[in-house]
């Protein structure tokens, strides 16, 4: 069975592109932090045979700017979100949405096929050290930048 | 006349609906469902002209969805709208009887020249 693997940049960009209608572009490679420290919303990719390969998370910033920008809400909405530090759940939700997509970029790499599991709340704990990590700083037009990490799983 | 959209994301399915709009099938009527279970019962109830679902959904999947229909023998035109895209994916998805898979994101020329195949 292939590895999972981290999705490729401009694919990603390409795919956020599409699906938010404003240009996402990831310039900046940044040090992920453990996913137990990681602010912000956290998605598990499982494999066919359900066993967690990867898991990814918007950081608040993140989470909050793609959520907005999906449904076209003004920036304020979040960014007074994002200072207040409350989860706005209409934008999470949307920001879920964008995860999903990401679930694409995952598996048109060729690796292991994978699929995200819907309202799912990790136990990060319970999953062990990552193997390794990815981290993105993404700038959504209009919107503002923020944080997007992946962490790979042992098999 | 409808199309019933099929989606645990309220936001993916405002943006399907728009794209129906956007692609010139605005006259339809659109009836909504959160997941495969909520969708199997307005399609018995009131079927539309074509279901577009997606297919991680809790509760019932897409896949689950379709399957229980043609098990019916109910045999509305059925497309998945869904992040998977994988050959494997599309071989399942048309042997359970779909007639087409679209992989978000996508436009709504995408939508439309599958639409109009069935409106």
């Amino acid at each position: 069975m292939p590895q999972v693997r981290f999705p490729e940049q401009l694919h990603l960009k390409n795919l956020l592109t599409d699906l938010i209608g404003k240009d996402v572009s990831f310039a900046v490679d940044v040090v992920a932090p453990s996913p137990t420290d990681v602010a912000g919303y956290l998605t598990m990719f499982v494999g066919d045979d359900d066993a967690p390969l990867m898991l990814a998370a918007g950081d608040i910033r993140f989470a909050h700017l793609a959520g907005a920008a999906l449904a076209l809400i003004p920036k304020g909405r979040a960014e007074d979100a994002i200072a207040a530090g409350d989860a706005d759940p209409d934008l999470i939700e949307n920001y879920r949405e964008v995860m999903n997509v990401i679930t694409r970029a995952v598996n048109d790499t060729g690796g292991a096929h994978v699929r995200l599991i819907p309202g799912s709340s990790v136990d990060v704990a319970s999953l062990g050290e990552p193997v390794d990590a990815s981290g993105l700083e993404a700038d959504v037009d209009g919107y503002g930048r923020g944080h997007l990490y992946f962490w790979r799983l042992a098999a | 006349m409808s199309i019933l959209v099929v989606d645990d994301s309220s936001v993916m399915r405002k943006i399907v609906i728009r794209s129906i709009r956007q692609a010139g099938y605005g006259d339809y009527e659109v009836e909504q469902a959160e997941d495969g279970a909520e969708g199997l019962a307005k399609a018995k109830a009131n079927p539309p002209k074509v279901i577009l679902s997606d297919w991680n959904m809790p509760n019932m999947s897409g896949l689950e969805f379709i399957q229980a229909l043609r098990a019916e023998e109910i045999m509305i035109p059925f497309g998945f709208v869904t992040s998977e895209s994988t050959s494997k994916q599309k071989v399942i998805g048309m042997a359970a009887g779909a007639s087409f898979l679209l992989s978000k994101p996508f436009t709504a020329d995408d939508l439309g020249d599958q639409l109009s195949r069935y409106l």
